[in-house]
């Protein structure tokens, strides 16, 4: 079974926060969204880790990565999938080539998020040693744009043995 | 303070303090929307010969910012960067400004990442006020999160109080936040705060991340 990943945020979805409105924004589509809403569709560990470390690349920091994960065929009950792989743009191509849109309209997708909430559903949690450790796992030549390929040399520094680091 | 209600998307909007003489009931988007990489960068090449130029208003400014965190093949992660050097090539108020008045009508948490990237590559001067919008209670939680975490990173010295004084929020997302800031910034007088910050914590699951934080920090 393949899930579709979103990145979001714990306090939207769980504990004293957990907030209906908070989710449908998390689904709010702007007109600079020009290709629907990203979604990453993976099938094992290894995809969801190429996941995880593109989006740490993307926002150059090593914490905690929520991602709600939803499985298609639940998806697919509100509306086309479309697998967009030229479409995706963080610096990881391996999450790249996962990359889907949700090219829907604002009221398919607010009732998408209101029955997620309702569903009671929440984020799979990568803590930032997990991040840390799946971004320790890329090639710095293989990722793309040159503030990330530095943050990941940066990482990698960090865990290189003393005598090898520069 | 006053922020945007109305979206980005609607075309119209009002704004913070980014210029008073802006009108939030005239103002108008002006950009095209990008929907290829070459689009956004031909956009992106006029933003640079007008910051150039020193003809940057704050329109302009909006405009900007309502292209962070697009989901767009357009914003590739060359385009993002340069975009995210164009709004660093603005006045710092102004600029912190126009992106809290954007994510605050968008608290979207792609759009918030990549703002908080944004206002990670300001002027370190910004970081003021950044510190002073952490404390505004009209915004959103997860705005203000992206607000601390950029300060923090842009001046982690400057930023420490904030980072402690988040530590006692009455909003969780901002106290889980600093939590996992002192971690990550191993702030020399983070270890005592977190301790403090532990016999006090009424939440379960903020408990845990404290103790979490605590285990990586180096002893």
């Amino acid at each position: 079974m393949s899930y579709l990943l979103r990145r979001t945020r714990r306090a939207v979805w769980v504990g004293g926060t957990r907030s209906r409105d908070a989710a449908v924004r998390e689904f709010e589509r702007t007109d600079a969204d020009t290709d629907g809403l990203s979604v990453f569709e993976v099938e094992n560990d290894e995809q969801r880790s190429a996941v995880v470390a593109a989006i740490a690349c993307e926002r150059q920091r090593m914490s905690r990565v929520d991602l709600l994960e939803v499985e298609r065929d639940v998806i697919e009950r509100y509306g086309v999938v479309q697998n967009t792989p030229d479409k995706g743009t963080t610096p990881v191509p391996a999450a790249n080539a996962l990359h889907c849109s949700l090219d829907w309209d604002a009221e398919t997708l607010r009732r998408f998020a209101e029955d997620l909430f309702a569903e009671g559903r929440a984020p799979r949690e990568h803590s930032a040693a997990a991040v840390r450790a799946v971004v320790r796992r890329l090639d710095p030549d293989g990722v793309l744009g040159d503030e990330a390929q530095a943050f990941v040399r940066a990482e990698r520094a960090k865990s290189a043995p003393s005598h090898e680091k520069p | 303070m006053m922020f945007a209600e109305s979206s980005p998307a609607t075309e119209t909007r009002s704004e913070g303090r980014v210029r008073p003489s802006t009108s939030p009931k005239t103002y108008r988007a002006t950009l095209a929307i990008p929907t290829t990489p070459e689009e956004a960068s031909n956009l992106l090449t006029r933003v640079e010969r007008i910051v150039d130029k020193g003809r940057v208003t704050n329109e302009l400014l909006l405009d900007l910012a309502r292209f962070l965190g697009a989901n767009s093949a357009a914003w590739t992660p060359v385009n993002r960067a340069r975009l995210r050097r164009a709004l660093a090539g603005f006045d710092g108020t102004a600029v912190v400004d126009a992106i809290v008045a954007m994510i605050q009508s968008h608290p979207r948490t792609d759009i918030l990442d990549e703002a908080e990237l944004a206002l990670r590559g300001l002027a370190p001067h910004s970081a003021s006020r950044m510190r002073r919008l952490v404390l505004e209670p009209g915004l959103d939680a997860g705005v203000r999160v992206c607000i601390l975490r950029a300060a923090a990173r842009l001046d982690t010295s400057g930023s420490a109080e904030s980072v402690r004084l988040a530590l006692s929020d009455p909003e969780t997302e901002l106290r889980d936040a600093a939590i996992a800031l002192l971690a990550e910034l191993a702030l020399p007088t983070g270890r005592a705060w977190l301790q403090q910050r532990l016999d006090r914590e009424s939440s379960a699951m903020v408990q845990d991340a404290i103790r979490d934080a605590l285990a990586s920090f180096p002893r």
